[in-house]
């Protein structure tokens, strides 16, 4: 479920002027169905508890992503679809991915255990009220991940692509934002 | 469990390819993506494990929207492989997913100029690798 062919005529221009145009030109497949759909009860339970996870990848749209991570709305680009999306922006410092993931059937628990078994630093701290995780690997760029038990288990990474970014503050952001309980 | 990156390296990844700058953009817990010079012209490469994540609605995408999806077999896991095409450069993208106990992973091969190497050989011996670096 990659994504987005290889894009826009126009981008390489685009990407060193710093103005990269958002529409997607080619879109992509990748799973388009909503999580939950027709896979048993906890996806309504989620839809009911957390409307903005039902939007998939659209859970945040392009704006708020790129305003959290410091980028203009036009220089965000989705890279991956799916229960895994991925998005690469533009922050005035350097080019930031950012990859939000949401296991319906997965848990926080076992989300420690694969951060620990990667061997990050984790953090226990509560998002929105809801039990998260903050996951520090060890990364020069200073990358940061947030996992939150919530319909499942929801996560977003930030990996700047230079040193001297706050991506925690940004993935906890994007989480705050997405568990937000109303849409 | 799978290491970063299925266990694999960006050498190795490079290797494979033969694309020149490739940047491991998003290192992280459910996956990694190569992107030639960091940015998104260009070839795609990754890693993504879905954990928790039923394959069958994932290989159902790719049979709505690829040229080709079949089963494949690797290291005994079961999973799909789905190979798509594009007016200029032919069979220039592959997809492999495997089953993993309650997991699957995904290696995704897209390149986005010629000449380039069968990006199905590549996701299969990827995929072989990850199945071997699993603990």
């Amino acid at each position: 479920m990659k994504s987005l062919q290889r894009a826009l005529a126009t981008s390489v221009a685009i990407l060193a002027a710093v103005t990269m145009s958002t529409s997607c030109s080619r879109s992509v497949t990748g799973t388009a169905q909503k999580e939950g759909a027709g896979e048993g009860s906890s996806g309504q339970d989620s839809a009911k508890t957390y409307p903005n996870l039902l939007k998939e990848c659209d859970v945040l749209t392009n704006d708020v992503l790129a305003k959290t991570v410091g980028a203009d709305p036009l220089d965000i680009q989705s890279t991956f679809v799916g229960a895994v999306c991925r998005w690469q922006a533009l922050n005035p410092g350097g080019l930031i991915d950012i990859t939000r993931f949401w296991f319906e059937r997965g848990s926080l628990d076992e989300e420690t255990q694969v951060a620990q078994h990667l061997g990050y630093k984790i953090d226990n701290k509560s998002i929105a009220g809801v039990k998260s995780i903050i996951m520090h690997p060890n990364d020069p760029n200073g990358s940061c991940g947030v996992a939150s038990d919530a319909g499942g288990v929801v996560g977003w990474w930030v990996n700047p692509q230079v040193p001297g970014i706050d991506a925690c503050t940004m993935a906890s952001k994007l989480m705050e934002l997405t568990l937000a309980t109303n849409s | 469990m799978f290491p970063e990156c299925g266990g694999v390296t960006d050498q190795t990844i490079a290797q494979q390819t033969r694309v020149t700058g490739l940047v491991n953009t998003a290192r992280n817990s459910v996956g990694c993506q190569w992107l030639a010079g960091g940015g998104i012209l260009g070839p795609h490469f990754s890693f993504t494990w879905y954990r928790g994540s039923p394959i069958g609605r994932e290989r159902k995408t790719e049979e709505l929207s690829r040229a080709n999806v079949n089963d494949i077999t690797i290291g005994g896991h079961n999973g799909f492989i789905a190979q798509g095409a594009d007016p200029m450069l032919g069979n220039s993208l592959c997809e492999v997913g495997i089953q993993f106990d309650d997991d699957f992973f995904e290696w995704s091969i897209s390149f986005s100029d010629k000449p380039f190497p069968d990006p199905c050989d590549i996701a299969k011996d990827l995929a072989r690798q990850t199945i071997a670096n699993a603990k």
